[in-house]
């Protein structure tokens, strides 16, 4: 994704919930560092786990 | 000595022999506080006459718990009855809370007395300190750097003896940053052992609340009363014979300030020369740091979605760009980072076979200057947030018990070394870290409270 189509993709999620912020004031580069930084949950097999809470049992 | 620099174990013990009274306590703790509050702001508000009237009130009933007449401070993230919540925004800068939180009402039930409020990062958002509304805390050890957060002022209290203890909150290190940076103790509980009923939340499936304090012993104590579990703590045994502890291995190394280093490898053979094991073990630190921060991100938008709204010009940069980036992450890595964290759960279970307990450093470098967002390590670049939470982090993750206790001094600040154990196992971490404290000597005190007692820098 480039910048303008990162920019596009921010700006429209946040007017979906009504934040309304300057196109130039959109934190891009920090959105990018944080997808890149999740790329380490793709290396992870979670094929058929469920989203539930943590699986520890108070003894 | 004076009675401020007193552990919170051993005031515990002065007043139930009669030693001290819980008046003579407070005083030695507010004369203290008026010294350090002008030069590290650890408080947000500190209200004295409070203080003396809990304390005189206390002075005339017989000890009815564990805290008698002990001032302990609260992160105001923490509701007191009747004190400011501010949680460090200007957004709450009038509001009090009505009631206490379930911590509050358990330190209140075992006899501690109130002190002021305990600076923090905006909403707890951020292990800078660096507050835009209420201005920075700033570190003990050298007042342009940070103390750390978002507890930093639980830490600063606790280290310049401004109070013996205090509850901090830790969603991504956020005691054990600033208690390893401040050079105390800070211990992040397994996930759900203490209650955050009354605690302004950030990411609900990471937030966990612990205490500070100057011991590992004080710790202990703080936690019992916090958990609600009298006993089960107290810090005493065999030392370290036969403790196996993996050391994790890998790139996780490399991003290392040199002294951090030193020190940890010091603290590593310590622990060999006092009885324990040590051996390398592999742990999946890039994917567990992922899930939290896709799921800390994501759910303080949420929290905060309607208000910031409303008022997006009363949050301060950092916090606000957070929100937004955590609005604009897809909801695919939210649900992916869940089922990620399931599979680590899982597979750490594993590990607890092989080893006791985990050490790690606690941060990679000493406290960072004020303003600085970057620094270079390892011949590279790094977002200071990021490298602050690199150790911290994936335990939020896993809901492990951690406990930072002071190892030493990098450029003359203090270093932390973090001990993990496996779920509900706190009075594992905790022997294990009493035994290293035991072992590595009287840890000094900062040289602000020396420069504050009109004494010359240590």
């Amino acid at each position: 994704m480039t910048d303008e189509e990162l920019r596009g993709w921010m700006q429209t999620a946040l007017r979906f919930r009504g934040v309304e912020v300057d196109p130039h004031d959109l934190p891009v580069a920090q959105l990018r560092a944080v997808l890149q930084r999740l790329e380490a949950l793709d290396v992870v097999d979670a094929w058929g786990e469920e989203e539930l809470a943590l699986p520890w049992e108070r003894p | 000595m004076t009675v401020a620099d007193l552990t919170l174990a051993r005031v515990v013990a002065a007043i139930r022999a009669g030693e001290l009274s819980p008046v003579e306590v407070a005083e030695a703790v507010l004369e203290r506080a008026a010294r350090v509050q002008p030069r590290l702001q650890p408080f947000l508000w500190l209200d004295e006459e409070r203080v003396r009237e809990q304390a005189r009130r206390l002075a005339q009933q017989p000890p009815r718990g564990v805290l008698h007449g002990v001032p302990v401070t609260l992160k105001d993230l923490v509701a007191e009855r009747g004190a400011p919540w501010t949680c460090g925004s200007r957004l709450r800068a009038q509001v009090v809370a009505r009631e206490d939180a379930e911590v509050t009402r358990r330190l209140r039930e075992a006899g501690a007395v109130f002190v002021g409020r305990a600076h923090l990062h905006e909403f707890a958002f951020g292990v800078s300190n660096e507050n835009p509304h209420f201005g920075p805390c700033r570190n003990p050890w050298d007042p342009g750097r940070s103390p750390g957060g978002s507890s930093g002022g639980s830490a600063v209290a606790v280290a310049t003896g401004c109070a013996f203890g205090s509850v901090g909150t830790d969603t991504g290190g956020s005691v054990r940053i600033p208690a390893a940076l401040c050079g105390v103790v800070g211990c992040k509980p397994t996930y759900g052992l203490v209650p955050g009923d009354g605690v302004f939340p950030l990411s609900p499936s990471l937030d966990h609340v612990g205490p500070l304090a100057r011991t590992v012993e004080d710790v202990a104590l703080l936690l019992e009363v916090l958990a609600g579990c009298p006993g089960r703590y107290a810090v005493a045994g065999s030392g370290l014979r036969g403790l196996r502890v993996g050391v994790p291995r890998g790139g996780l190394w490399e991003v290392l300030h040199p002294g951090v280093a030193s020190c940890v490898h010091e603290a590593l053979r310590t622990l060999e020369e006092d009885g324990a094991r040590c051996e390398p073990v592999d742990f999946p630190w890039e994917a567990a740091s992922a899930v939290a921060t896709a799921l800390l991100l994501v759910e303080a938008a949420a929290l905060h979605v309607d208000s910031l709204r409303a008022h997006p010009d009363e949050y301060g940069r950092d916090v606000r760009e957070r929100l937004l980036v955590g609005l604009g992450l897809p909801a695919e890595r939210y649900a992916r980072a869940l089922r990620v964290r399931r599979v680590l759960a899982r597979a750490s279970r594993a590990l607890w076979e092989r080893v006791d307990v985990l050490a790690t450093p606690t941060v990679p470098l000493p406290a960072p200057r004020l303003g600085e967002d970057r620094t270079q390590l390892a011949g590279g670049f790094h977002e200071i947030g990021s490298l602050l939470t690199r150790f911290t982090n994936p335990f939020n993750t896993l809901g492990l018990p951690a406990v930072s206790v002071p190892c030493g001094f990098a450029d003359g600040l203090p270093v932390g070394l973090q001990l993990v154990g496996p779920p509900w196992e706190e009075a594992r971490v905790l022997s294990a870290a009493w035994a290293y404290e035991r072992a590595r000597g009287t840890f000094p005190q900062p040289a602000a409270v020396k420069s504050s007692l009109g004494e010359e820098y240590a």
